[in-house]
């Protein structure tokens, strides 16, 4: 295949395209669902084909097909270059890409336990063992563990003369307890929301994660929010555990600071950024001690790889530097716009998708002490944790999340549990407002599967490394 | 794409083959351009050629799923082979009913021969005659034109044999000023020479430069008309949270336990009914049966959810063909869902409010808070107007609403007679159908700079 799409690209190099590209990849997914002891999916999906990327007249053009013959890939690569050259009929912006060094490299994800060599059974073991932990709360009537893993390989060539394969692979699972008396119905899950926590790793992350020896504790809980205080509306300080917070960085830093988005390529779907060039070295984001980078070397993170889809290696850049606004994350194509170069962060979510700026692991670094010390430290106001909702303007500055669960801090210590929270706020305001984040002892990446972005829609794999973190003046609860 | 003979012919040979006890094969192909624009430049344009099949298979009540983009026996011998695999090596789905076997599903037309043949290059003339338009007025355009070609065929071992042929174009076009206001329209057509990029643009033109110099208002409980696509992503939430047998089932949706009961205004009726072409119709779903029509909400009565053949095991009733892919096993949803509209015109809702909001769209709703009360919150964008005296005065800044949507539509004042048809937000074959609808009292509890 390798030499089939170089061949491609040579010959859209002979009919006058400035740039071209090719991506092969191949992904095997699986997806396992156990609910109250019953399976409910057990499905393995696979996928493999090819798309070209070509610049000719300084306009894009792309397709893409599962057809991997010799006949095919002509094909594909002349629909790239017709489509490339009718973009150029609308506009007279040139695209001009940062000049990047050619790589011959493989990469793969460090793997100690590969998730499709453990057997089925091995699998549903844990998934059962935890429904049952969860199940035995009796109000606890939905019990949920899922695991989910993939494998991509991909083979990226350049016409610069970049051949590039990586094997990727990803793992993790969670699970979830619903409890329901009446018409009162609460969630409570481990270790997150929405299908738990993933890694670029093997079987041996989903291990770690000991889902079954949780599976109790997370059933009480959410028998315990049935009967929970309703959480109280009122502007308070807060303590954000990392499981949230991750979102928090996701939605409030990590999609503003896309460099494509700040230039208006998302305007139309899910919108701008407040982050405009004209802010970039000058806007305070936040307090002093918040420290943000964007780091595709994470290991672990689910946002690490070795090489972006343009080629470009992954590499840890500054976002935020003791509180000001100091970096984007960046393409080939939007960088140079602003005088820099890429910091390798264009991501494809698939052979049939284009690459865009996507978040890597966008981590907030740590400060010190522990989550102990952070909630002994706080006179009074409310710890909260585990995503339930979210929500945030198109230009990504008024926010509210909703939780699954909160407890009040009183005198340093936690107090009564406090059910259906909610808070939100403006992001430079709010993250301003950020007085103290735990320490190294409680940093973790967590890895988010689902993040949404582009037209046609593409799903990335992120990192968010946090600790928790305390926020003051936060408005807590729905304006009534 | 795979002809039609050709996928049949793969589909029944694979099916002939398998060595499972019972196998339903779906195979969803599909050629699918967009060209993307911002700034009034194509930025990116794209196109796709797939397949995506989908094997279920059962040993007994052992149910196993697999799925491959490979369109070819060994390709799909494979997939088969892994999820019968699969299957034995799983527990017993107690629910499992078997497959269904269904009569052929009645013929709709759904299919353009026009959006089949555009090319790209007629794709970005349609854009620079929206960009001429929005220049026209000192406006630049972003948005995308999306043109799709699909098949779907599903089979099953006990007979089920449908096809479905089905293409659409959807434009949108969003306007925006030097200051970033903005405003937007959409077109949606089986047809592409249904779609005027012109016309289009011409509307989110209006609204752009109807929403400049915005000022803002407090938050707070204050009436609403809101445009066919603001009820629209009320009710793409409302399809995912509660309108399905399984959301029912597993007490998500607010209309567990509360089926013959009042739960909106007298003047709201939601029925899905995948025959019907003012929307995009399908008439059968991802298990071949065929579609019904279903009254989900009759004049603000909750009448029940959609079913797929588990869900109506489980409740002893038949399947109303409303299921979603095995591969990903959400449950039933709608696909094709209506609003009623009433007898009321757009113009005539605006008119009889004294102090309230004109709401052309909304932004990231989130329908999770509390899917027991249908609480929903979500920002506005794109142009939100203050009414006085039934008439607009000024461009408000955007506000988000966190509000029951049982609440809300249990207070709908009015309903206009005329209704919209929108893709669905996101993504697969399906519509909304929603008229411009007033409520009151409509909840906001917060706001933002712009």
């Amino acid at each position: 295949m390798k030499d089939l799409l170089k061949a491609a690209i040579e010959s859209l190099r002979a009919k006058g395209a400035e740039y071209a590209d090719a991506r092969c990849v191949r992904s095997l997914s699986e997806v396992l669902v156990m609910k109250n002891g019953e399976l409910e999916t057990a499905s393995v999906s696979e996928s493999e084909g090819f798309g070209v990327r070509v610049l000719h007249s300084g306009a894009w053009g792309f397709s893409s097909s599962s057809i991997t013959t010799p006949e095919n890939v002509t094909a594909v690569a002349g629909q790239a270059l017709e489509i490339a050259r009718a973009s150029a009929r609308v506009g007279t912006q040139k695209v001009l890409l940062d000049g990047q060094d050619a790589v011959v490299d493989t990469y793969a994800t460090p793997v100690e336990e590969d998730p499709f060599a453990v057997s089925l059974g091995d699998k549903l073991g844990i998934l059962s063992a935890s429904c049952a932990g969860m199940s035995k709360t009796p109000l606890v009537k939905i019990a949920t563990a899922s695991m989910m893993n993939f494998r991509t390989e991909k083979l990226f060539v350049s016409a610069e003369g970049s051949e590039i394969e990586q094997t990727i692979t990803e793992a993790g699972g969670g699970i979830a307890a619903t409890a329901m008396d009446g018409a009162e119905r609460q969630t409570r899950s481990y270790p997150a929301s929405f299908r738990g926590d993933y890694s670029t790793a093997g079987f041996e992350f989903t291990r770690g994660l000991d889902l079954a020896a949780h599976a109790e504790k997370t059933g009480r809980e959410a028998s315990e929010l049935l009967r929970a205080e309703e959480c109280p509306t009122r502007k308070t300080t807060v303590i954000i555990g990392g499981t949230q917070l991750a979102l928090q960085v996701h939605e409030s830093c990590g999609h503003p600071i896309e460099l494509d988005r700040v230039f208006g390529t998302e305007a139309s779907y899910a919108g701008t950024s407040f982050l405009t060039v004209d802010k970039l070295g000058d806007l305070k984001y936040g307090s002093d001690i918040v420290n943000i980078v964007a780091d595709a070397t994470s290991p672990g993170g689910l946002g690490t790889f070795g090489y972006d889809d343009e080629g470009v290696p992954a590499q840890c850049s500054e976002i935020v530097t003791e509180g000001m606004f100091t970096g984007y994350i960046m393409s080939r194509e939007t960088a140079p716009r602003i005088g820099l170069r890429s910091n390798g962060t264009m991501r494809a979510d698939g052979w049939n998708r284009i690459p865009l700026v996507r978040m890597t692991n966008i981590n907030l670094l740590p400060g010190k002490g522990s989550l102990e010390d952070l909630i002994a430290d706080t006179k009074e106001g409310i710890f909260i944790d585990s995503n339930k909702s979210w929500s945030i303007d198109q230009r990504r500055l008024n926010f509210q999340f909703g939780c699954e669960i909160a407890w009040e801090i009183k005198d340093g210590r936690l107090g009564r549990m406090y059910k259906n929270p909610v808070y939100t706020g403006i992001t430079p305001e709010f993250w301003g407002a950020c007085d103290a984040i735990a320490g190294p002892e409680e940093w973790h990446i967590w890895g988010i599967p689902s993040c949404g972005k582009g037209e046609p829609g593409q799903v990335a794999h992120v990192g968010h490394g946090v600790s928790p973190s305390r926020f003051r003046n936060v408005e807590v609860g729905v304006r009534r | 794409m795979i002809g039609r003979d050709e996928l049949t012919a793969l589909l029944t040979d694979a099916l002939a083959n398998s060595p499972a006890d019972e196998t339903e094969l779906v195979a969803y192909t599909h050629q699918t351009s967009l060209t993307r624009f911002a700034n009034s430049v194509i930025h990116q344009n794209v196109r796709e050629d797939d397949n995506y099949l989908i094997a279920r298979v059962a040993v007994g009540k052992k149910v196993g799923v697999t799925s491959t983009n490979r369109a070819d026996k060994e390709g799909l011998g494979k997939a088969i082979e892994r999820a019968t695999e699969m299957a034995k090596q799983s527990p017993e789905q107690h629910d499992f009913p078997g497959l269904p076997k269904a009569e052929t599903a009645p013929a709709v037309s759904a299919h353009s021969a026009v959006t089949a043949a555009m090319t790209p290059a007629e794709r970005a003339d349609a854009v620079a005659k929206a960009a001429d338009v929005a220049k026209a007025a000192g406006l630049t355009i972003s948005g995308a034109y999306r043109v799709a070609n699909i098949s779907l065929a599903v089979v099953n071992s006990v007979g089920t044999r449908q096809h479905y042929d089905a293409s659409d174009g959807f434009l949108s076009v969003f306007a925006m000023d030097d200051d970033g206001i903005s405003g937007s329209a959409t077109a949606y057509a089986v047809g592409v020479d249904d779609i005027d990029p012109a016309a289009v643009a011409a509307i989110a033109v209006d609204k752009c430069k109807a929403a400049a110099n915005p000022v803002s208002i407090e938050p707070g409980p204050i009436d609403v008309v809101l445009e066919p696509r603001a009820t629209s992503e009320i009710m793409e939430w409302l399809n995912f949270t509660a309108f399905g047998a399984k959301q029912v089932q597993e007490g998500q949706s607010f209309m567990t336990g509360r089926i013959g009961e009042r739960v909106m205004g007298e003047n709201v009726t939601i029925y899905d009914d995948g025959l019907d072409t003012t929307g995009i119709p399908i008439p059968f779903d991802y298990e071949g049966v065929p579609k019904k029509r279903v009254t989900i909400i009759e004049n603000g009565i909750a009448k029940g959810p959609v079913h797929d053949s588990l869900t109506a095991a489980k409740d002893g009733v038949e399947s109303t063909g409303h299921a979603g892919m095995a591969s990903f096993r959400a449950g039933p949803g709608p696909s094709n869902l209506f609003i009623a509209g009433g007898d009321a015109t757009s113009d005539d809702l605006v008119k009889s409010v004294k102090r309230g909001l004109l709401i052309t769209r909304f932004h990231y709703i989130n329908g999770l808070l509390d899917t027991r009360k249908a609480l929903f919150t979500g920002m506005t964008r794109d142009g939100t107007f203050l009414i006085e005296d039934g008439k607009i005065t000024t461009a408000v800044k955007n506000l988000r609403f966190t509000d029951s949507m049982l609440r809300a539509y249990s207070n709908v004042e009015a309903v206009s007679r005329d209704r919209e048809t929108a893709g669905r937000n996101w993504g697969g074959i399906g519509s909304v159908t929603a008229p411009t609808m007033l409520i009151r009292d409509f909840k906001f509890t917060g706001s933002t700079e712009f």
